[in-house]
């Protein structure tokens, strides 16, 4: 299994310039596991070669585009997922996630499980890796760095809090958790970036994290090149490893976060490989760049306040429903996402953890049926609802779709558009607003609930808590195989049910490449494209 | 100094003046009769009636979706297509307008109040509260307004009418300088001091009196500034930092929209970014139509060469002014004449028309010899002597006559001929010393220029000339006066300035137009003294244009009489002075202060001088003449020698002498 | 002299105080703040302990004259402070994106000034249907939004017939080519209401030097019409135009936070957006400060000019 955390690319105007500095979603993007067989929930060795068959010789510069907005820090144990770009080319992380899906050994050649419950998490290291400023790797080394990530308290601590890192040989780390975590695998991969090790230095001194990158990956930041929040400059790092790997003399990440300016970029060949935007897909296909995409994402509304605290007609499951039943997804999937959005009542994407084919139309296009619920549940003439958006791939536009639609059902939308990401996550996440549009990356259901639906996730402001829901989770935190499918199965199939939310389309984040390079191919399991495998087409 | 009658001014300059009766009306009219002002008019008014009656006129409601039909182009359900989520464009641009307009008006009202009130107080209470609402405006104009409009957009996030007061205020200080700069100029006036005298208080004055007039420069200042509000106001919003497309519609966000789509539906750029581009147009337009109208000065684009047309070979000979047959009975000119004029006419376009402001005039001049051109302001004298040096204003041009001056005919001479002319052949000083130096440059350089161009010597040479000249002209302290700059120099040694500027290409022929008249009396007598001295010196004939019998009697020997375009006397001084042959000529003498007994009343010449417009058909003083008869109106009279040496052009001087 | 510099160091340290003390006193009225918005992109959601102590980590709770002294403070000792998000100090920051905005701005500037006097020598001498037509395009320019023409400009040189590059911006280091081909659009878009602007001033003052006296009395010395324009009327009529070059240069201080924006160009003006949005107090008052500065020297170079050009304001 992979985890990474969505960047939801800006489809709007609205957020140029916008002040999007910590536009960070915690969302998190799973990708479809298919079958949880092959996932390394149950520890193993990965096999097989790597897919990439490199052309030998680096070719010359790489540039990237990346749309979301620049870095904070570069600091692996505080950078959110969305930053695992910046990341991925400097540290090496521990487990290597290939973009077929299958794990790799990165720094550690091998892990597993001991015992039962999940608990206890062992990796091997390997030997005679050294950083790029020269030090060698220990296990006493990466025991240093996850207690630091834990200390950070960044994006993806929480899964590691409280567990406890000790160096138990000289390139052997075993990790002891306090609760089951059946993820240790996805966790550390380069993808949720904390994985990704500093060297001993760096974590002596920090503050240095901030602007350079103290790791053993193939490439390493160079600073004299590179202009803070616009333009990240890596050269090779010469003590990597694997020299075969290194594809590249240069690679430099641009960051452009209009999606136009990306788009041009990319048509004027300033721009080899970049994120882009489901508001530029068409455009994109129809200039010959190449778009890879999977579905991995929803839009829809998150209506939070299933308390009724501000809303109080949301407190009733059957109202939640008839806003099921009010919208028109396809409509609003054709109209605003032509040729790359998908219909859906289920927040799993096709082949996503939880996924249930018959879950995708529990809710079709009913406006009779939704007048209907509404008037069973004491609202025949409707009621007001005030909603809260930000202006992320479309979903402004959305909210006003959806404000035509529910209209006829008598449910009046009124919208407030948060240009501003950092009042918008203050007013959705302050529960100052019962609903408020949503993008969310798929990610590892486990790893889902306490951002999505547990009573303490972000997501879930008002603090809704359900018995069936914890105890659901609870089961899965010790399960694996094909049980934890079914429990991700019975989750979505809850939250569907309830209608805790109106999902609406599912779409996949998509990447533009040039006919320069290859190896951005992106897969069910790994949609996330993984920078390292980019090289030139030959 | 005998003055006889107010100046008609010439034509192209206006002094400030009050409104004149019927101001505003007057201003309306002139507005309307500009195209480009009327059409902007009428634009803005479109735009206003569409945006506020949006609920009644628009085709569709501007929410209205359509999610089968997004990013049509025009069609005839919509006329300029449909957005991204199907919504009709046209009508979004209707409702968006409310926006723009409102926001408009809010920053427009804040700049407008700000800056009329403070201007006014400023300008009006003068001392210490002038002064610091001065810095405050400077201050204030030099901030950076994007920050403080960013931060201002931080505090109130979307927050429009924060956003547009804050535009307001920061941009207040242009009106606030206008406002105050006429507002001080208003107050030295007489009739202000009067009103105060007369108890009205203050801010009853800055009412009734100073604002009407500051009406004209403020609207200029309001449209202009309403201008960029609009753009201001649209940025903001393409931005994303106002108006989200959540509220509604604005011409901003449909901007923004249509960037996000421009690979997918071009055409989207078009409908907002053309009604921005047309509205701010329509209101830059307005203001610089209303600035026409009110300025004092107008500035009308010069004519494509400051030249005179000209009649002759190559020249331009059109239906107007055909060739005028000489007028009868002249006189061979005397030999060894430098400049022969016969029968010179000069008009000006006006209407299509070609109006003579001089006609027939004719003289000659001897070398070395002074020649006065006396006569009351506007009669034509300014015009002779520029038409001989071909520097006409514009729409004047020669239709009649000759000027031989150095066998050649300055009356159809071109323009490129001419620099062998000027400053060479003739030069010319005129009435105001200070500005007819360039303020700029210094006295040496300004020398040193000229003196190079008509002689090629190096530059140390060229200021030893200089020096010179300065001596030569009594300026004390030559070689200190080069480095000296015009603004610092007296009226009497500016002229001294300009002499020495007209002989430095050694001119045949000076012509000198009122030298005297704005100068001290004192120091008249002295350039005077100046001028005859020069010219008997230096040999250099002398034509003095002069309203001043006593300057002219100081310097010439012999005059010609002007009156309304027409030469109607030509005689030496003496003659002129003891037996006037023309009732003109002898009325302007009766006037004549000097001549006159102390306690008698001056009789002045009853009626008024007629515009060249207006000319008589025969005579042109025959409605003001006491000897006139009717033959005196029959037809253009012609000049007469009824004693050699002695040209008068009236029927009756027999018995102008025997009034005597 | 001296009393002149001094006045000058006066009022410019003036104007500096009062637009970084107002920036500061806005921007911390702004509501959320830097804090705030560390934990939100770290963890989603914090305590309020956790939340103190950031505050108290970055400085950001003592009150506001405290704040704002520090920071004055730490200009006089040659910083600017930190970014409160990545820690970078505001000057090496900032310092990286001066090049790109002060190409665009000088590039615009110059630009503007040559073909705006241009045009409005053109337009004041020959009148008729030419200074029409320069009249016409002048207002067009001016009326045009910059943004707007920016995105016309991209679509048809950038996409379309790819002469100049879409987006960002390529230093002057070795190679002026690429650095002048990644200006071109912007200064180009800039200078659509720069020369307008420039152009009907020149050709304002300009007609109005022509009507005077003194050219008629300089023509009438001899001297040849290219001398009297070029030569006479230009230097009388050039201290509005200065004037206007100046208001130029500071108004070019708003145009490049669109345009940068636009064409992607890391300068000073996106920068100002970004922090304005992130309530990063460090980088807004850095920002200000630099525009405060250009301010400074735009109104310098103004005030040396008239000096140079009128005699009559070197004795006041």
């Amino acid at each position: 299994m992979r985890s990474f955390h969505c960047m939801a690319a800006p489809g709007s105007h609205g957020n140029r310039g916008a002040g999007r500095r910590t536009g960070v979603r915690a969302a998190a993007v799973a990708l479809a596991a298919g079958t949880s067989v092959t996932l390394a929930a149950c520890g193993g060795q990965a096999t097989g070669t790597s897919p990439t068959t490199s052309s030998g010789k680096p070719g010359e510069v790489l540039t990237v585009g990346f749309s979301v907005q620049a870095p904070e820090t570069l600091d692996p144990a505080k950078a959110p997922q969305n930053y695992a770009w910046f990341e991925e080319l400097a540290y090496e992380p521990l487990i290597l996630q290939r973009s077929d899906g299958s794990l790799a050994p990165g720094l550690a050649t091998s892990w597993s499980y001991t015992g039962t419950g999940n608990t206890t998490f062992v990796l091997h290291l390997r030997q005679g890796v050294k950083f790029s400023d020269g030090s060698s790797l220990t296990a006493q080394d990466v025991a240093d760095d996850l207690g630091y990530v834990v200390k950070s308290a960044g994006q993806m601590s929480p899964f590691l809090a409280g567990d406890t890192f000790t160096a138990t040989g000289p390139l052997t780390v075993t990790i002891k958790a306090t609760s089951p975590n059946p993820d240790f695998p996805q966790i550390l991969t380069q993808d949720d970036v904390v994985g990704d090790i500093i060297s001993a230095k760096g974590l002596r001194s920090p503050s240095l994290l901030g602007t350079q990158t103290l790791g053993a990956g193939p490439y390493m930041l160079d600073a004299s090149a590179t202009v803070t929040g616009d333009q990240y400059t890596y050269i090779p790092n010469p003590n990597y490893y694997d020299k075969a790997e290194v594809h590249w003399k240069k690679v430099v990440v641009k960051v452009i976060t209009d999606p136009q300016s990306m788009l041009n970029a990319m048509k004027t060949g300033q721009i080899e490989v970049a994120n882009g935007d489901p508001t530029t897909i068409a455009a994109a296909t129809s200039t010959g760049l190449t778009v890879t995409s999977t579905p991995d994402l929803w839009m829809g509304v998150t209506l939070a306040d299933r308390g009724g605290a501000l809303a109080k007609p949301l407190a009733n499951a059957q109202v939640r429903m008839a806003l099921n039943y009010a919208t028109d997804r396809s409509a609003i999937s054709k109209a605003l996402f032509p040729g790359t959005g998908a219909a859906t009542s289920q927040l799993a994407p096709p082949g996503g953890y939880g996924y249930d084919p018959s879950l995708t139309s529990a809710y079709p296009y009913d406006v009779s049926k939704a007048k209907q619920l509404l008037a069973a549940a004491g609202y025949p003439h409707g009621f007001s609802l005030k909603i809260v958006t930000g202006d992320y791939g479309g979903e402004n536009l959305m909210a006003q779709a959806l404000a035509q639609q529910w209209q006829q059902a008598g449910v009046n939308l009124q919208v407030t558009d948060d240009a501003n990401s950092n009042q918008f996550y203050a007013a959705a996440f302050g529960a100052k607003f019962p609903a408020f549009m949503t993008v969310f990356g798929q990610i590892p259901t486990w790893i889902e609930g306490p951002s999505l639906f547990l009573a303490p996730a972000s997501y879930n402001p008002f603090h809704t808590a359900s018995a069936s829901l914890a105890s659901l989770y609870q089961q899965e935190a010790r399960s694996s195989g094909a049980q934890q499918v079914l429990l991700d199965q019975q989750i979505e199939e809850y939250l569907v049910n309830q209608a805790w939310f109106v999902p609406i389309v599912t779409i996949g984040l998509p990447y533009y490449a040039t006919s320069a390079v290859t190896g951005t191919a992106t897969s069910a399991k790994a949609p996330l494209l993984e920078l390292y495998e980019v090289r030139p087409a030959s | 100094m005998t003055l006889i009658s107010p100046a008609a001014t010439s034509p192209g300059h206006e002094l400030p003046e009050r409104m004149p009766a019927g101001g505003r009306g007057r201003v309306l009219r002139e507005l309307a009769r500009r195209p480009l002002a009327l059409v902007a008019a009428a634009y803005l008014a479109i735009v206003g009636i569409l945006a506020i009656g949006a609920s009644w006129l628009a085709p569709d409601s501007p929410q209205q979706e359509d999610l089968t039909h997004v990013l049509s182009g025009p069609s005839q359900a919509h006329w300029l297509g449909t957005d991204r989520l199907g919504r009709d464009v046209l009508s979004r641009l209707m409702f968006g307008g409310r926006i723009t307009l409102l926001g408009v008006v809010e920053a427009v009202v804040v700049f407008a109040g700000l800056g009329i009130v403070l201007g006014l107080v400023a300008g009006f209470t003068g001392g210490w509260t002038d002064r610091l609402i001065a810095r405050f405006g400077d201050l204030v104009l030099a901030l950076p307004g994007i920050i403080v409009l960013l931060m201002v957009l931080s505090v109130f996030p979307g927050n429009e009418l924060a956003t547009m007061v804050a535009l307001g205020l920061l941009s207040c200080p242009t009106l606030l300088r206008v406002v105050r700069g006429s507002t001080l100029t208003i107050r030295a006036e007489t009739y202000i001091k009067a009103a105060r005298l007369s108890g009205l208080t203050s801010a009853r004055i800055m009412w009734r009196h100073v604002l009407p007039r500051l009406a004209g420069p403020i609207i200029v200042q309001l449209s202009l500034f309403a201008a960029a509000a609009v753009l201001v106001q649209s940025a903001l919003s393409f931005l994303g930092l106002s108006t989200p497309e959540t509220q509604g519609p604005s011409w901003g966000n449909m901007v923004g929209e249509a960037s996000d789509v421009i690979s997918q539906d071009p055409w989207l750029l078009v409908p907002a970014g053309g009604v921005l581009v047309l509205t701010v147009m329509a209101l830059g337009l307005l203001g610089d139509a209303m600035r026409d109208v009110t300025a004092a000065r107008h500035l009308a684009p010069l004519p494509p060469r400051r030249t005179q047309s000209r009649r002759g070979p190559g020249g331009r000979r059109g239906p107007r002014g055909p060739r005028r047959a000489p007028a009868a009975s002249q006189p061979l000119p005397p030999p060894a004449s430098i400049l022969s004029v016969r029968g010179l006419t000069v008009a000006f376009a006006a209407g299509g028309r070609d109006i003579p402001v001089i006609r027939d005039v004719s003289f000659d001049l001897a070398p070395g010899e002074a020649l006065g051109i006396v006569g009351e302001s506007g009669c034509g004298k300014t015009i002779t002597t520029r038409a001989l040096l071909g520097l006409l204003p514009d729409g004047g041009r020669v239709t009649a006559g000759s000027a031989m001056f150095d066998g050649a005919d300055l009356a159809v001479m071109p323009e490129r001929d001419f620099s062998r002319i000027r400053g060479n052949m003739i030069a010319l000083i005129s009435q105001e010393p200070m500005s007819s130096l360039d303020p700029s440059f210094p006295v040496g350089s300004q020398l040193t220029e000229v003196i190079r161009r008509h002689n090629p010597m190096s530059r140390g040479q060229a200021r030893a000339r200089a020096v010179e000249l300065l001596a030569m002209v009594n300026l004390p302290e030559p070689r200190e006066a080069l480095s000296r700059h015009p603004h610092e120099l007296s009226g009497g040694m500016a002229q001294r300035v300009s002499i020495a500027l007209a002989l430095a290409g050694n001119p045949r022929l000076l012509i000198a137009d009122e030298p005297t008249t704005a100068l001290d009396v004192t120091v008249q007598a002295e350039i005077l003294a100046l001028l005859r001295d020069l010219g008997r010196r230096l040999g250099t004939a002398i034509i003095l244009v002069t309203h001043d019998w006593g300057v002219l009697a100081d310097l010439c020997d012999r005059a010609l009489v002007m009156y309304a375009g027409e030469v109607v006397e030509l005689a030496s001084v003496e003659d002129l002075y003891r037996s006037p042959r023309h009732p003109y000529t002898d009325g302007l003498l009766a006037a004549n202060p000097h001549l006159a007994a102390v306690g008698d009343t001056l009789p002045a010449i009853p009626g008024a001088v007629p515009p060249p417009s207006a000319w008589p058909a025969g005579c042109h003083f025959q409605p003001r003449c006491r000897h006139a008869t009717d033959e005196c109106g029959t037809g253009i009279i012609p000049m007469a020698e009824p004693v050699p040496g002695r040209l008068t052009r009236c029927i009756h001087a027999d018995k102008v002498v025997t009034a005597r | 002299m001296l009393r002149d510099a001094v006045r000058w160091l006066v009022s410019s340290l003036v104007l500096l105080f009062v637009i970084t003390a107002l920036t500061f006193v806005l921007a911390s009225m702004a509501p959320g703040d830097a804090a705030k918005a560390i934990l939100s992109s770290q963890s989603g959601s914090y305590t309020v302990q956790q939340y103190q102590q950031m505050r108290h980590a970055l400085g950001i709770d003592q009150p506001l004259p405290v704040q704002y002294w520090r920071w004055l403070d730490g200009v006089l000792h040659g910083g600017l402070g930190a970014d409160l998000f990545s820690g970078q100090p505001v000057t090496q920051e900032l310092n990286a994106r001066l090049g790109p905005s002060l190409s665009i701005i000088v590039g615009t500037v110059i630009v503007s000034g040559l073909a705006g006097v241009s045009l409005g020598i053109v337009s004041a001498l020959r009148g008729g249907a030419l200074g029409r037509l320069v009249d016409a395009v002048s207002l067009a320019g001016l009326a045009v939004p910059n943004f707007w023409l920016a995105l016309v400009l991209v679509e048809l040189l950038a996409v379309r017939v790819q002469v100049f590059p879409a987006t960002g911006y390529a230093p002057l280091s070795a190679d002026p080519g690429p650095w002048l081909r990644s200006i071109a659009l912007p200064v180009l878009t800039l200078s659509a209401g720069g020369v307008a602007f420039v152009a009907k001033q020149t050709r304002d003052s300009l007609s109005e030097v022509m009507s005077r006296d003194f050219i008629v009395m300089l023509r009438a010395r001899g001297l040849s019409r290219r001398s009297v324009v070029l030569r006479h009327a230009l230097r009388n009529a050039a201290i509005p135009v200065v004037t206007v070059l100046g208001l130029l240069l500071v108004g070019l201080l708003g145009g490049t936070v669109l345009i940068e924006n636009v064409f992607s160009i890391p300068g000073l003006g996106q920068e100002a957006v970004t922090a304005a949005g992130s309530h990063d107090l460090p980088v807004i008052e850095g920002v200000a400060f630099y525009f405060a500065v250009v301010v400074v020297i735009a109104n310098l170079l103004v005030d040396v000019s008239y000096r140079l050009l009128s005699p009559r304001t070197r004795e006041t």
